[in-house]
């Protein structure tokens, strides 16, 4: 059993770091040319939306739980967050305002439901 | 010509507002549960001005309080993590020629999920003064948002909190629909990218792996398929 020492901390921190930062650095810095296989072109082309798209799915719709399972108006409120910043993005609105719209209406659906 | 690189940088730090935003709430709940577990409050602010990573610090967090071993940390966040090995390959794509090596060594720490989001949108040229803007508003929300959480605690009140949860999924959003609704090839990766993961979170069998490899597994299969389905034309415009 270790404990709680400063260099127990010191090192926590330092591994951290290392796979953190080693993960994000390896792949940037060894691959320096455009790859031009047809494959591995469109593969890392579409990269972007899959990890996108995994990382908005399901969770969006999990973000207000507070439980060990999440209740219905936290889900309604999660969804009209998701619905809010699907139209403002279908409108073509910047990043700024499509993320505020979308906190802005949980916010007001959250005010709502407390009041019911 | 400073003037320009400035302006790129600026460019870059007024797009990642949203980011600073996301970060600065998160982060204020990452300092106070820190805090909670009572570490020393340098603790939390280093590992958020040295990570900058979400979940993994969490985690982190979490692990070091518990006192568990080097190599139980070691692998848990590479697994957690390991989705940035993969951006950071598809970003090496992105980045224009002129960029130097150790500016992608630079470039690199701040390769976050959001920031690579915001760095692969099609109409964004990547200069490395941009990224630097993106890393910029990033860091800084992300780090003071965590020196605010260990020293003043909750300041922003919960209701504000909750509803600040959907920024960055908000976020995510506004950068894929716009192309999703262009491109069809765009648009069956993510839909397949997002029925994986909800296989993975809800069928029980699955869902013992966590998001580290959920997001890992759906991205590269959907991205492969959409190779498979619709290859693109290499183009080497730039």
């Amino acid at each position: 059993m270790t404990e709680m020492t400063l260099e127990y901390l010191v090192l926590c921190l330092v591994i951290m770091f290392l796979v953190t930062y080693g993960l994000r650095m390896v792949s940037l810095v060894l691959l320096r040319k455009k790859l031009t296989g047809k494959f591995i072109y469109s593969f890392l082309s579409y990269t972007p939306y899959g990890v996108l798209g995994a990382m908005i799915f399901p969770d969006i719709f999990f973000f207000t739980q507070t439980g060990v399972s999440i209740t219905a108006g936290e889900f309604i409120c999660a969804a009209v967050g998701f619905a809010t910043a699907v139209i403002l993005s279908l409108f073509k609105r910047g990043l700024t305002t499509v993320s505020l719209g979308a906190v802005v209406a949980v916010f007001i659906v959250q005010q709502l439901m407390q009041l019911i | 010509m400073q003037n320009t690189k400035f302006s790129m940088f600026r460019r870059g730090a007024a797009d990642a507002v949203p980011v600073f935003l996301g970060y600065f709430t998160v982060a204020i709940t990452f300092g106070v549960i820190a805090t909670g577990k009572g570490l020393w409050s340098w603790c939390p602010i280093i590992m958020s001005m040295t990570c900058l990573s979400g979940t993994g610090q969490f985690v982190g967090i979490d692990l070091i309080a518990s006192l568990a071993s080097f190599a139980e940390l070691f692998s848990a966040i590479l697994v957690i993590n390991a989705r940035y090995f993969l951006m950071g390959l598809s970003l090496s794509q992105k980045l224009p020629p002129e960029i130097k090596l150790w500016q992608r060594f630079i470039i690199a720490f701040g390769n976050t999920d959001e920031n690579f989001a915001i760095a692969m949108l099609p109409e964004k040229q990547v200069t490395f003064p941009y990224f630097l803007g993106l890393m910029f508003s990033s860091w800084n929300g992300w780090v003071w948002g965590t020196v605010m959480g260990v020293f003043l605690g909750n300041v922003i009140p919960p209701s504000v909190t909750s509803a600040m949860g959907v920024a960055l999924y908000a976020m995510y959003i506004a950068i894929i629909v716009p192309p999703a609704v262009k491109s069809k090839p765009i648009m069956t990766v993510i839909a397949v990218a997002c029925i994986i993961s909800c296989i993975i979170k809800f069928v029980p069998i699955f869902s013992s792996l966590g998001g580290g490899w959920s997001v890992i597994i759906s991205g590269v299969a959907a991205s492969a398929l959409g190779a498979v389905l619709f290859p693109m034309e290499v183009t080497q415009d730039d």
